[in-house]
């Protein structure tokens, strides 16, 4: 039992209920929020599953044609192709607030738009597995920057959750408890005071 | 030249011929365990004889094929026209060295050689915009090419120009050595790479497909440039029409099995020059042979290094030249 050093009197009662009552208000609000922030989460979390396999299997598609396009093609021929790539991506990136958190949001606009125009290479010396490979990442580019998006919003919802809940369990067992036991001290205090003044007369 | 100038050349070749991978070495390898077996197994049979041995793999057959060449190089004549191989990989190190100057990173790991222009030389040129040192037979296109990749800023254009201009000074150098065995490898050459320009640009437009194909004197894409603004299966229909009828049925599989039919039916075309004893043709087809003989090992050593399924692995070997 916990209780805190104050001065047992009136007016110290009237301002530990206030803020006793501010507290009650504050651990419910605080529990809403916790409840809320962990559904926006847990949906977070699902999609982000969903979205991290689908982008697994695609890339790890994409390095199994690399490999094969590595095995029909000389290494110098591989690297030189690949270096001075066609397609061009501007990404903007803005926020988005759920419950008071910023989470970001990834806009993301190629220079082309045709599948076609993605090719950084001739085609007399190249393997068709490696245009495979391009067009797989290619598409895995929209899904990877959600799945960045998602994994972001998840941490800091994550972090938020755990701050929430701190502050949840602080309010409920350490505040309101020591204002309930102030309070009945310093009630106790006086109700004896009153006892002994009455006595005294 | 005279074909009989080659015989000490060609007996040479024979010799070496007899040191290549059969089937079985091939089957051994696909059975090993992982690249330090293939490694090993190779090292038995040859490869790699003039190195230390710690070099990768990858290291193994860069060297066995300058080994090859060289070999190549010191038995035949002076004259015989062992460069038109060679221009390849110089044309490979000019697309190279244009698009790293642009993008300003290294090139030097990219490189292939043995190459006929030093490719410091062909920095230099770029460099200092100044390409009358390099050899003749590079020098225009190098012109050209610097022009387009300081215009357009796109590396597809730089490397669909120089394939271009490979395979009609190609055609051009094959006409003139007015043999038939040439002539028939580059028309073959071209007619594939023309093949594969149009399935894979189906959908760009119609400039960039007319830029790409390849026209020689004895190979005409004009069909194939109708078809590939048409659609994948105008493209395979075009092919047929061309007389390639078991490349279409290889399409209706898949892509790979098209681009195995590829080098199986320049390998088929190259196991003639196996026939003569004389001429330049049996060097030729030896020395193309030994370059596919390591593009089926690279198939291998990539496959296990990647832990590709064997299937995978299996579909895309090509036919040998022994």
């Amino acid at each position: 039992m916990a209780q805190l050093n104050v001065n047992p009197t009136r007016m110290e009662l009237t301002r530990l209920k206030k803020s006793l009552s501010t507290a009650l208000r504050g651990h419910k609000l605080l529990k809403d929020k916790r409840d809320e922030l962990m559904r926006q989460f847990l949906d977070i979390v699902r999609e982000n599953k969903v979205l991290r396999e689908k982008v697994e299997k695609q890339i790890a598609e994409a390095n199994q044609y690399f490999a094969v396009a590595g095995s029909l093609m000389k290494r110098e021929v591989l690297s030189s192709a690949l270096l001075m790539p066609k397609q061009g991506v501007d990404l903007n990136v803005g926020t988005k607030n759920i419950m008071s958190v910023d989470i970001p949001t990834f806009n993301v606009k190629t220079k082309t738009n045709s599948k076609n125009d993605i090719f950084s290479y001739g085609y007399v010396n190249t393997s068709g597995d490696m245009d495979t490979a391009i067009s797989i990442l290619s598409e895995t580019l929209d899904d990877m920057l959600k799945l960045a998006e998602y994994e972001k919003s998840a941490q800091l919802l994550a972090s938020e959750i755990e701050k929430t809940r701190r502050r949840v369990n602080a309010l409920e067992y350490v505040m309101i408890p020591n204002y309930e036991d102030t309070i009945r001290y310093i009630s106790m205090s006086l109700t004896k005071a009153k006892e002994a003044t009455r006595q005294g007369y | 030249m005279k074909d009989t100038e080659y015989t000490y050349a060609v007996a040479y070749m024979k010799t070496l011929e007899n040191k290549m991978l059969s089937q079985n070495d091939i089957e051994t390898l696909l059975s090993a365990e992982n690249e330090e077996s293939c490694k090993k197994i190779l090292i038995e049979k040859g490869y790699g004889s003039n190195l230390s041995g710690n070099e990768t793999a990858d290291e193994i057959l860069t060297s066995e094929f300058e080994k090859i060449w060289t070999e190549a190089k010191n038995v035949c004549p002076d004259g015989a026209p062992l460069d038109l191989l060679l221009y390849q990989n110089d044309f490979h190190n000019l697309k190279t060295i244009l698009k790293a100057s642009v993008m300003n990173v290294d090139w030097h790991d990219m490189i292939l050689k043995p190459c006929i222009a030093d490719p410091e030389d062909i920095e230099n040129a770029i460099k200092n915009v100044f390409f009358d040192d390099l050899p003749q037979f590079i020098r225009e296109q190098a012109k050209e090419a610097y022009k387009l990749i300081t215009s357009v800023n796109d590396g597809q254009i730089v490397e669909v120009y120089l394939d271009k201009a490979y395979w009609e000074l190609i055609s051009q150098k094959a006409n003139t050595e007015k043999n038939d065995f040439l002539i028939e490898w580059v028309y073959l050459n071209t007619a594939i790479a023309d093949f594969k320009i149009a399935l894979r640009s189906v959908g760009k437009s119609k400039e960039f497909i007319k830029d790409a194909l390849i026209r020689t004197d004895n190979f005409n894409p004009d069909k194939l440039y109708q078809a590939a603004q048409t659609g994948t299966q105008a493209v395979i229909d075009s092919i047929s029409s061309y007389g390639f009828t078991d490349a279409a049925d290889s399409l209706k599989i898949s892509f790979s099995a098209f681009e195995k039919w590829c080098d199986n039916k320049k390998m088929q075309h190259i196991k003639k020059a196996k026939l003569k004893s004389f001429g330049f043709e049996p060097i030729l087809g030896f020395l193309i042979g030994k370059e596919y003989e390591l593009q089926t090992v690279r198939i291998i050593l990539s496959g296990k290094v990647n832990h590709i399924p064997i299937q995978i692995i299996k579909e895309r070997l090509r036919d040998l030249y022994v």
